[in-house]
């Protein structure tokens, strides 16, 4: 299965979730909020092709805390690529950045749920931009942490 | 005399702060003269810094208070328990500003939340609640009035600092609490005091230790203020001592082993430190590494010389010279039992400091020390021969001699400044020399990398050092980031680490990013906060080199 990506950074974030994580940035994104931060995740016919083994293979290698963010784009945006990078990080923890709500995540991709650690979700709001509240870009949008799929409040 | 405006990163405009200024410049001058030409030509001509110049003769350097040599308890007799409270800190407040008149450096309380409880506790203070809201108050106020006194030479404030978060009990956990969320929800402009969180496994690093919720508290409070920072009592060269003695003082400096007495900070001071120009011997060694280490140890054995003479000079004040030490005893030993202040100076450290490790390896090998195994050794190599030349200080004079990485506030520019004048380096163009051990403030290494490289020095540098990760922006609410980090230096040796970020802030909205105008409201009413030297300092109050630096700085790819 081939898989999308735009860029990876290893270097560490600390600002896409809980920890110095990895962010791999898929291509590829439809909302084109207004304001975004990384217009060049859009188009879908760019980026680097990997197959998603590899690209599974390449992290479990270079990712010594085993933290990664998937971010974009929209991850679901590739959505049986995401689904198995996702399978085949096993033990890793995992967070994801989508632009959709839990309820769209949970209805859609609910195998899939119970792998994810950390879930961002709602859309990019430039009128509810912040700074203030971790891992989020604006207000609205949620910093979930996930246990067996659920919110863990 | 020179034009490099402030020499710590303060405003000195008062008339009492122009005053002290010109006088301290003219005392600077006039010791210079009185001192044996060879000495002040090495300083003169910037191939070494005499840091704290006017005072030579007259004191020493910083100090960690022994609170209890000489507590005043007859002073607490016979008022109430609110009354004890306030008159508490009122105590902590006055032997800040008259030690601050008695010495030329930074003061530390080598464990605030315990020591405080302690004290409340032996004069009778009941932990009820009405009195924990008072001292949670006293806390805040406390900390304000380290930021709003500007008592010091005129127009300065103190350079405190209060190490924390060793609590063995209930009442002195919930000291370390207020010190933590008081500072943690206080204005954006409050950067004072430094705050410094002992990290220590069985008390409070593990999850299961009776103190990691100060720890996540402390970790969470760095995340948007950068503050407090952390000594790594676990890390190699702090294992083998007792946390509780360990302490830093002022922003770095570092004193724990004594040929005198037993190993521990309290009551011990740095008497006086000396800093050589790195960059400077590495241009005048034409490439040759044996010619930059001799010429290096010829400078080093005159700084001897000077830190000698410096101490000496020192013993030959009595204890009256020092009046609040000699009536509290905040120093090693209760000053009735003294004939001489040699009894309490000699468990003082001399330190010679070095800055621009990196420029000077530059020059010699023509490439950044971090960026080839080479350059790596000859580094720790060249740490090592001034680590050893120290300590046959120390064993042939029985003193304190320590290697310092000094917090190179006005020397980091002075110093190239001075070498221009001389030579044509591509190191001199960007009018800053990086500070001690530290890699560039622009490599791309990560977090990391840079940690594990300069992990090494550290425990090389027993007069102190620091090191930092300097972040792209500040990582709101990843605490785990900061322990993961945190963990990661103890086991790369680390001993005292600190995290900065750029921090500008809107003073009409409170939106924190990085900005000229505020992304939110549009306010161009904008307080940007850094930290230079160990303190955290508003930008504008900046001494040039370190503007330079701060120009210069790229995050360790954190972002």
């Amino acid at each position: 299965m081939t898989i999308y990506i735009n860029s990876i950074n290893y270097e560490g974030s600390v600002v896409d979730g809980p920890g110095v994580r990895t962010v791999i940035y898929l291509q590829g994104c439809n909302r084109h909020c207004e304001g975004c931060h990384n217009q060049s995740t859009w188009d879908k016919n760019c980026g680097t092709k990997y197959e998603v083994t590899d690209l599974a293979n390449e992290l479990k290698k270079k990712v010594k805390n085993k933290k990664v963010t998937i971010s974009g784009g929209e991850p679901f945006f590739q959505p049986d690529a995401t689904c198995e990078l996702i399978r085949q990080l096993d033990g890793f923890d995992i967070c994801v950045y989508t632009g959709s709500e839990y309820e769209e995540i949970k209805r859609d991709f609910e195998n899939i749920l119970p792998l994810i650690h950390y879930l961002k979700v709602g859309k990019y709001k430039k009128e509810l931009r912040t700074t203030m509240i971790p891992y989020v870009g604006s207000s609205n949008q949620r910093f979930l942490t996930l246990r067996e799929g659920e919110i863990d409040e | 005399m020179n034009n490099w405006g402030q020499e710590n990163a303060s405003q000195r405009k008062t008339y009492v702060g122009v005053v002290f200024d010109r006088g301290e410049k003219l005392v600077k001058n006039e010791i210079l003269e009185n001192l044996p030409r060879e000495w002040s030509e090495l300083h003169t001509q910037g191939y070494i810094h005499i840091h704290d110049l006017d005072a030579y003769g007259l004191t020493y350097n910083c100090l960690t208070f022994n609170l209890f040599n000489n507590f005043p308890y007859y002073q607490f007799e016979g008022i109430s328990e609110t009354r004890k409270i306030i008159k508490l800190f009122d105590y902590y407040k006055e032997i800040i500003v008259k030690i601050g008149n008695e010495q030329s450096g930074g003061m530390a309380f080598p464990n605030f939340d315990c020591d405080t409880e302690f004290l409340l506790t032996k004069l009778g203070v009941k932990p009820n609640g009405i009195n924990k809201q008072l001292i949670r108050d006293e806390i805040n106020s406390f900390i304000e009035w380290c930021n709003n006194s500007h008592e010091r030479m005129g127009e300065v404030s103190y350079y405190v600092t209060l190490n924390i978060g060793l609590a063995d009990n209930e009442l002195a956990r919930e000291m370390c609490k207020y010190v933590i969320d008081e500072f943690s929800c206080s204005s954006a402009r409050t950067i004072k005091p430094n705050i410094i969180f002992k990290v220590k496994r069985g008390v409070n690093s593990q999850k299961i230790d009776r103190n990691y919720y100060l720890y996540e508290k402390a970790t969470l409070c760095t995340t948007k203020k950068m503050i407090p920072t952390y000594m790594l009592c676990d890390c190699e060269s702090n294992k083998s001592y007792d946390a509780k003695k360990l302490s830093i003082m002022g922003c770095r400096t570092r004193v724990v082993a004594d040929e005198h007495g037993e190993n521990t900070a309290i009551g011990r001071s740095n008497i006086d430190y000396i800093t050589i120009n790195l960059p400077r011997l590495a241009l005048e060694s034409d490439k040759k590494i044996e010619s930059f280490k001799s010429n290096w140890k010829a400078v080093a054995s005159k700084v001897k010389d000077i830190l000698l003479d410096r101490y000496y000079k020192l013993l030959q004040l009595s204890k009256t010279d020092f009046p609040t030490n000699a009536k509290y005893s905040l120093w090693y030993k209760d000053s009735n039992s003294i004939s001489s202040v040699e009894e309490i100076l000699k468990h003082g450290t001399l330190s010679i400091g070095f800055i621009g490790l990196s420029e000077a390896i530059e020059i010699l090998t023509g490439q950044r020390y971090y960026e080839t195994n080479s350059g790596y050794e000859l580094a720790k190599e060249i740490v090592k021969y001034m680590r050893s030349y120290v300590d046959e200080l120390r064993n042939n004079y029985k003193m304190n001699f320590s290697l310092l990485a000094t917090s190179g506030e006005y020397i980091s520019g002075r110093f190239p400044a001075l070498d221009k004048q001389l030579f044509a380096h591509k190191v001199l163009d960007k009018d800053f020399y990086t500070n001690s051990f530290h890699i560039n403030v622009d490599s791309k290494l990560t977090a990391f990398e840079k940690i594990e490289k300069e992990g090494y020095f550290h425990s090389l540098c027993n007069g102190g050092c620091i090191s930092y990760v300097e972040l792209k922006s500040a990582p709101i609410g990843n605490s785990e980031a900061i322990m993961e980090l945190l963990s990661a230096a103890e086991e790369k040796g680390v001993h005292y680490m600190g995290f900065n970020f750029p921090l500008d802030i809107c003073n009409a909205c409170g939106e924190h990013g990085v900005f000229d105008i505020c992304e939110n409201c549009g306010s161009k009413d904008i307080t940007r906060i850094r930290r230079v030297s160990g303190y955290l300092e508003i930008l504008d109050y900046f001494t040039e080199g370190k503007k330079a630096e701060v120009k210069h700085r790229r995050e360790n790819q954190c972002i």
